[in-house]
């Protein structure tokens, strides 16, 4: 009983999923109530999931996704961060930049996949542009908010008991910023994840994107739902993992 | 005595959309070695710009401060601070917080003593919690802590006890004369509270409101400790709240004209 209250919001959540999973089996495998070609059984969508495994059919896209996936996030990290960083502690360059950085923050930005076909071709480079300009962003604004957080009052707290720049840097500027820098990626993870499957439905031989237009093209319904739930699995995986190191990170951020 | 701290002359001017601003002026007196010196003022009489000259955060329009006969520029390792806002590090634990200090000015690390500060100010068994945990009270004794920590020459404590409430800060004021009394540090004290400035000062400065000039300076001489009902209900402490009532009261008027 104490177990139950002490993870009571796992516990409703597991039930919760495990009754809509039966529901879903019932009114499908069981009463035949759905066409199985709009909607798949829980129970099909697993054993298309086991064939798919067998066969590795779906290694090389996972790959070639997982690929585009990290690279392009990691340089958007490495770009965008120390970008982010200088744009806060710089208010006249941030001033600058502002018109462009809100303009490309806020615009939905698949649509200028069409123009990146045109300057890159069909292939990798135009995915991981992309990808990389959906990422980017939030980590930009973010590490800039996270960069004019730092309470000057705590910085001269430090400087009176004698800290040198380096130390506050070290001591007080870095600590109070990484949060925000960590929501920045995990954001920005979660925009690249959107990049790769919208890349891949338009330009594609390869990864999980051409794999959802093809098995809808031939009608492979319980195949779609497999690559969608492993795309949920992944996004869910990856951002409770950001979350999980921000909370050990910061963890006075979430009194 | 040799005075252990000499104000002489010290201006201060802000500048602020091009207006100027006379925050201080012309403000000279000394402080003795030991001494326990609270400054009450009326708001904006420049009682903070007065410490952040002392502290050598800001320097001085015109004037100086020296400290053992030495002109000070920047943040001296004999110095500490108390602020009215804590200003813990939120990501740093309490005995974190308590040893910052011990990092710079090539201080020794000692764990012992920041352990014993711990325990005198009563923190034990909160050394691994982080400053959110804790109420206004114990931050501030954090805060008490770690100024005490680097076992510094001369206190500097403003405002520290306004934003606690009112038991609290009879309780840590009288915490703060006990931890006073064992080792005599050399106290510069700000408040705007007369009682506050007359329990714990030996010497008390009233401030002029803006620009911050020094209206009176008296000396207190009542017996010490001061919170005994005998002290603070005596005619003496009754006559010197009155009469620096009166003057802070001054004050207000004339800036209300």
């Amino acid at each position: 009983m104490r177990l139950l209250k002490r993870h009571r919001s796992l516990v409703l959540g597991l039930s919760g999923l495990a009754g809509f999973l039966a529901v879903w089996e019932l009114a499908t495998a069981t009463l035949r109530l759905v066409d199985p070609l709009f909607l798949s059984a829980p129970s099909v969508i697993l054993s298309e999931f086991g064939s798919l495994l067998r066969s590795s059919e779906l290694n090389p896209h996972l790959w070639a996704s997982l690929k585009e996936f990290s690279v392009a996030l990691a340089l958007a990290i490495v770009a965008g961060v120390p970008l982010g960083l200088l744009l806060g502690r710089l208010t006249i360059l941030e001033e600058l930049l502002d018109p462009f950085i809100m303009a490309f923050y806020s615009m939905p930005k698949v649509a200028l996949l069409p123009l990146f076909l045109v300057w890159f071709g069909i292939g990798f480079t135009s995915i991981f542009t992309l990808v990389f300009v959906m990422a980017v962003f939030p980590i930009i604004i973010n590490c800039l908010a996270g960069a004019k957080t730092v309470n000057p009052a705590l910085v001269e707290a430090a400087r009176v008991f004698g800290a040198g720049e380096k130390d506050i840097f070290v001591l007080v500027v870095w600590p109070s910023t990484l949060p925000l820098i960590l929501t920045g990626i995990r954001l920005g993870l979660g925009a690249a994840l959107i990049g790769v499957v919208v890349a891949e439905f338009y330009i594609g031989n390869s990864g999980l994107g051409y794999v959802l237009v093809e098995a809808g093209a031939t009608f492979r319904t319980p195949k779609i739902f497999v690559v969608v739930t492993l795309l949920m699995a992944a996004a869910i995986v990856l951002s409770k993992w950001l979350e999980w190191i921000e909370r050990r990170l910061a963890p006075w951020k979430y009194r | 005595m040799a005075p252990l701290l000499e104000f002489s002359g010290v201006s201060q001017v802000y500048e602020a959309g091009g207006e100027f601003t006379t925050a201080l002026e012309n403000v000279t007196f000394t402080i003795k070695p030991q001494q326990f010196v609270t400054i009450v003022g009326p708001s904006g009489c420049g009682k903070t710009t007065l410490l952040k000259i002392l502290a050598g955060l800001l320097a001085p329009s015109s004037g100086e401060v020296r400290y053992a006969g030495k002109a000070q520029p920047r943040p001296h390792p004999d110095f500490a601070m108390v602020f009215q806002d804590f200003r813990l590090f939120p990501w740093m634990t309490i005995l974190a917080n308590v040893e910052f200090g011990l990092r710079f000015h090539g201080r020794e690390r000692s764990h012992e003593r920041a352990q014993d500060l711990i325990k005198r100010l009563g923190l034990e068994g909160f050394e691994r919690h982080y400053p959110y945990e804790l109420s206004g009270g114990m931050q501030q004794r954090v805060g008490i802590a770690r100024a005490l920590c680097v076992e510094p020459k001369v206190l500097m404590m403003d405002e520290p006890f306004a934003a606690l409430d009112a038991q609290t800060r009879e309780i840590l004021q009288r915490e703060m004369l006990d931890l006073w009394e064992h080792d005599r540090k050399t106290v510069c004290f700000i408040t705007h509270s007369i009682d506050e400035a007359i329990l714990l000062g030996d010497l008390l400065i009233v401030m002029k409101a803006r620009p911050g000039r020094i209206k009176t300076m008296l000396d207190i001489t009542l017996p010490r400790p001061r919170w005994r009902r005998e002290v603070k209900e005596s005619p003496a402490f009754l006559e010197l709240r009155s009469h620096i009532w009166e003057l802070l009261e001054e004050e207000i008027n004339l800036r209300r004209r």
